[in-house]
């Protein structure tokens, strides 16, 4: 009786510690994963669901149109459309004292630049009557109010006028 | 001297009172992990899906085409500013007739080419008597001392002439 009261004490000792060495231990390797992954998932939802919020608010302020600059960018590049911008200015402005006609345009469609864009460009040949009217018709293009983001990184002309200059204004337009 | 027989009973029982709720006590603890274990793996599953649900949503409102162009406009705010400064001639052009005005010179043509200008300055000695080499000194010693310039005057590498002065002036944008 004595000797089996200590062998069962004895016995119960080992059980406890087989199942902390090949159990308790296993399971709590796995505890500790379960929990960094626990906290990295709220982390992560969280920040998920910061961004959706994010997103859900630009898209309310610019379903409403009022970012112009954003308008801009968001344009297509279609040779219709800039050829009717371009020849509705000059007819809307000739006849007011100067005179500005095309000669040619060329557009080129663009591919994906350095900034995410698609960058196309165009090359506007006009004939001017004076310096003033080119002057306006620069400022048109690139101006605030303009429909379109174009760029100018290179441009020449001679302000030596006598009468009627052809000037090439390359531009390059940002687009989506 | 007697020996109490129940001092050893009592020893033999208390061990194994002590060895079987350790017993007890391990696998209760156990079983309490390995229950909260599975609770956390049914969680972070939950979890799991629960960002994949917004990331369908982020993706879906990302292929909107104004986001993207407003995302890239934010991305490159400072270097779409710069191009649109850099495409503002007209405003170049008008600051080279005032200059013209100011010191009396005629900066003649406009070549614009990736942040330089480039143009031909011509002077000419005033009927008053104002010598042309005196305006072209002022010019470039004023004009380099005034901190609120729009464009940097670039060095001036050739003079030719006496009476009509002329010189490449080229203007290296800010």
């Amino acid at each position: 009786m004595n000797q089996n009261s200590k062998f069962i004490s004895l016995l119960l000792l080992l059980i406890s510690f087989f199942i902390i060495v090949f159990f308790t231990s296993w399971v709590f390797y796995n505890l500790q994963w379960n929990l960094d992954t626990h906290w990295k998932s709220i982390k992560n939802l969280e920040d998920k669901k910061k961004e959706l919020l994010k997103l859900n608010e630009l898209k309310k302020s610019l379903a409403k149109g009022l970012d112009k600059e954003i308008e801009k960018y968001a344009v297509s590049f279609r040779e219709d459309q800039l050829s009717a911008y371009i020849y509705w200015y000059i007819e809307d402005t000739n006849g007011q004292g100067w005179f500005i006609a095309v000669k040619d345009l060329n557009f080129i469609e663009g591919k994906i630049n350095e900034y995410g864009f698609k960058e196309g460009q165009v090359e506007i040949s006009v004939r001017v009557s004076d310096e003033a009217t080119l002057l306006r018709f620069l400022s048109f293009l690139t101006s605030k109010e303009s429909q379109y983001k174009f760029f100018i990184e290179n441009f020449s002309y001679s302000d030596t006028w006598m009468w009627w200059f052809n000037i090439t204004i390359p531009l390059k337009i940002f687009y989506k | 001297m007697a020996i109490d027989q129940n001092f050893y009973a009592d020893k033999r029982n208390k061990n194994l009172l002590y060895s079987g709720s350790f017993l007890l006590f391990v696998f209760f603890f156990s079983g309490w992990l390995f229950w909260y274990n599975l609770f956390l793996e049914g969680e972070n599953s939950n979890l799991e899906s629960q960002i994949k649900i917004q990331e369908a949503s982020i993706t879906v409102l990302k292929s909107d085409k104004k986001i993207q162009v407003k995302e890239l406009v934010d991305i490159n705010k400072w270097a779409l500013k710069e191009l649109e400064k850099r495409s503002d001639v007209v405003r170049y052009i008008k600051y080279l007739k005032l200059l013209n005005s100011k010191y009396g010179i005629n900066l003649e043509g406009f070549d614009y080419a990736w942040g330089k200008i480039s143009t031909t300055a011509k002077i000419s000695s005033d009927e008053g008597g104002r010598l042309a080499y005196i305006k072209l000194v002022n010019f470039i010693k004023d004009y380099r001392l005034n901190k609120d310039t729009l464009l940097d005057l670039m060095f001036v590498n050739t003079i030719s002439g006496h009476d009509s002065i002329e010189f490449s002036a080229n203007f290296k944008l800010k």
